[in-house]
């Protein structure tokens, strides 16, 4: 009596034991599944690494840039000082027949309201809002401003 | 599958198994382990490294916006000698650019002896001009280019004076190491070279972070103005060659203001080129050489009596020639006796008699309090390095003896400084204020501007005391027929030859001619020193000063659009 039971038991597991290659196939699903995870945010990982990467090269080459324009700015002002020079204004105008004004050569006019010649301007900064802000992003703010746009009707 | 081979496969599985368990283990340990900030360390030390980020320093302008310095780009050559691949054709390359001898320069490039460890780094020269580092630096990167593996060129900012010696001794000049000597460069030097920070200079592109911005050097608006700076040197050499002076210094301000135009000194340098310059032509003499200042000096020792009370321009006395005051006998410049003479005759002749009367009259206190009111002995702390403050010796001081009432009085036995002498002149061109005299105009620091106030330094005599010296100095000059008037404005002024102290007595050949001038005298717009040291055409100030001071008015006037006074009081009259 018991061995029948125990023959019945085992036909009957037999008859609902999943097959083998089922389990296999979970498994190698599952394993999978990890797999791509690990490998999607290797990737990811990657991506913004290089992008990072990339990015960082980018504000090297424009900071060098930067410093190559600020020596440029410096030469030509140089230059510029240099052709406005006095000793080369006087020669240049001597050149082309020009004397210093004698007192009598001079007439003095009234012109009612003019000020008189007023001191050179100082020349202004640029505006605060020129400024280049501080990068500040997170990758939670990344996240949640990507989702947002995506989620965003015909975003 | 055999046995055999199955049991060999399980034995290389078991061997890789236990290798890679081996490394995973030692990747957790250099991951986790106690060595994590070791390689942390290393990383950063090969990763980055601190760098001190300079601002570029502020540059100096003059009051119409003119560019007197600036900021250039210099370079500087070394060599890596382990770099070096064609270290011949190398020296022969830079011998033409810099022009230097070929060994000179094959020494340097050439490796190292077998057995000697080469130097990282070999300087050959600083500075180099922009234009033959940008040729070089064309060279090296250029393929078809000479071989110039290994020749480091580094810009480094340095300072430029576009106008050379234009206002030299004024500016000063910028070392190598970014710091200010001399004039405004020193004086300013916090405001102009701002402030550096230390960044962080990344190498691993994956790590650059934007380092601190320092805070850059504000630009200085000075109150002199070029054209006068370069007339008044012009002015200073042309006279110096002519009456054959030693040295000399031409100071202009606006007596109204304290605003320097102009402070021109000879002999000069360009602060291009300060280290082959003579180092004794850095100083500026028009605040820091003190010298006595002879008959110049009569101007406050008779505001001082006017304003005391001791005289009015009309007091006479009788001129004998001499004068003894504390045991010192006191004769006139030419010996003579000028019989009753009035306090403008005094002026006029410029008689050290007169004003040696005038001071004994006074009495010491009043005296002494009066020059020290006109800021005789004290600094007026003008805004440039290296001010002296002169020398004044006052009753109870053991070098005051009581002939120094006398012989003070006409500028004898008391040391000033061009520019003290010129603020305590100013008073009585300005109605009596002694203004504070600066050459700083404004500062502009990142779009905000600070101008300068003008700031009255004293007020050692009255209005009217002013106003009645400018007169009496006006009429003495056009009694005098001084080759210091110009035909059509009517100028105050006075001149002066001090002798010169040498030990034991006062140098009878040589001296120092000066003259003080203002205009127009109803209205002034300008106080103007002239001092020529040692001039051998002639040792009089009458004869050398004044007339460069009429020869520089011409022109000043010109410059600052004064016109002759009748047509400046028509004017002045249409337009009321």
């Amino acid at each position: 009596m018991q061995n029948v039971a125990h023959t019945r038991y085992k036909e009957f597991s037999r008859a609902f034991r999943q097959a083998p290659w089922r389990v296999q196939t979970q498994w190698i699903a599952t394993l999978a599944a990890v797999a791509v995870a690990i490998i999607a945010l290797a990737g990811m990982y990657l991506s913004e690494a290089s992008r990072a990467a990339t990015a960082g090269r980018d504000v090297q080459s424009l900071q060098a840039a930067k410093a190559d324009l600020q020596l440029a700015i410096d030469r030509q002002r140089v230059q510029i000082a240099d052709a406005r020079s006095l000793t080369r204004l006087e020669t240049r105008a001597r050149e082309l027949g020009y004397v210093p004004a004698e007192i009598a050569q001079v007439e003095y006019l009234l012109v009612p309201g003019y000020p008189g010649m007023q001191l050179a301007a100082s020349p202004t900064a640029p505006a605060a809002s020129d400024a280049v802000p501080d990068y500040n992003e997170s990758l939670g703010s990344w996240l949640a401003q990507t989702l947002s746009a995506l989620m965003r009707p015909g975003g | 599958m055999s046995e055999t081979l199955q049991g060999r496969l399980r034995l290389l599985l078991v061997i890789f198994s236990v290798l890679t368990g081996l490394i995973v283990i030692r990747l957790i340990s250099l991951q986790f382990g106690s060595s994590v900030s070791f390689f942390e360390a290393q990383y950063e030390l090969a990763s980055s490294y601190p760098v001190k980020i300079i601002p570029p320093r502020g540059r100096i302008f003059d009051r119409n916006g003119e560019l007197l310095a600036t900021n250039d780009v210099q370079y500087a050559l070394g060599l890596s000698p382990n770099f070096v691949t064609d270290p011949e054709g190398m020296a022969k390359v830079l011998a033409a650019m810099l022009d230097r001898p070929v060994e000179e320069l094959a020494a340097i490039t050439r490796p190292a002896p077998a057995g000697v460890d080469a130097a990282k780094y070999v300087p050959i020269q600083k500075p180099v001009s922009a234009e033959i580092g940008e040729k070089l630096l064309a060279m090296q990167r250029d393929p078809k280019g000479p071989d110039l593996n290994g020749l480091i060129i580094e810009p480094f900012q340095t300072r430029t004076y576009p106008g050379g010696t234009l206002a030299a001794n004024v500016l000063g000049f910028v070392s190598y190491d970014g710091k200010g000597y001399y004039g405004v460069e020193e004086f300013y030097n916090e405001i102009l070279s701002g402030h550096p920070v230390v960044g962080i200079k990344q190498v691993v592109p994956f790590d650059v972070a934007l380092n601190p911005a320092p805070d850059q050097g504000a630009d200085l608006y000075l109150t002199i103005d070029r054209d006068i700076q370069f007339l008044a040197q012009e002015t200073l050499a042309n006279a110096l060659q002519l009456y054959g002076g030693e040295s000399g210094s031409i100071t202009i301000m606006d007596p109204k203001t304290g605003r320097i135009l102009a402070m021109a000194v000879s002999p000069t340098y360009d602060p291009n080129n300060f280290l082959t310059e003579p180092e004794a032509n850095r100083a500026n003499p028009a605040v820091s050489a003190q010298f006595e200042p002879g008959s110049t000096f009569k101007i406050i020792t008779m505001a001082s009596a006017l304003q005391s009370g001791t005289v009015r321009p009309e007091t006479t006395y009788f001129d004998t020639g001499y004068i003894e005051v504390g045991g010192v006998g006191i004769a006139n410049w030419n010996g003579g006796a000028w019989g009753t003479q009035d306090m403008t005759g005094v002026l006029q002749h410029s008689l050290n008699v007169g004003t040696a009367w005038v001071s004994t009259h006074m009495g010491p206190q009043k005296f002494y309090d009066h020059l020290t009111a006109f800021g005789m002995g004290q600094a007026t702390n003008i805004d440039l390095s290296g001010e002296a403050a002169g020398m004044l010796s006052r009753p109870g001081d053991s070098n005051w003896y009581e002939s120094n009432l006398g012989t003070n009085a006409f500028g004898q036995g008391v040391a000033v400084t061009p520019i003290q002498l010129l603020a305590a002149a100013s008073a009585v061109a300005n109605g009596g204020a002694m203004m504070q005299p600066h050459v700083l105009e404004r500062v502009s620091d990142g779009g905000v501007v600070h101008t300068t106030r003008p700031q009255v330094l004293g007020r050692p005599i009255s209005a009217d005391t002013a106003n009645t010296l400018s007169a009496m100095l006006a009429v003495s000059l056009e009694r005098e027929a001084s080759n210091a008037l110009l035909p059509g404005y009517r100028l105050a002024g006075k001149t002066g030859t001090a002798q010169i102290p040498i030990p034991g007595g006062y140098d009878y050949y040589k001296t120092i001619a000066t003259f003080i001038g203002w205009g127009p005298a109803d209205d002034p717009r300008f106080i103007v020193l002239i001092k020529l040291d040692k001039p051998t055409a002639s040792m009089w100030g009458s004869e050398t000063a004044a007339p460069t001071f009429g020869e520089m008015v011409k022109r000043l006037v010109v410059l600052m659009k004064i016109p002759p006074d009748n047509v400046r009081q028509a004017l002045a009259a249409s337009g009321q």
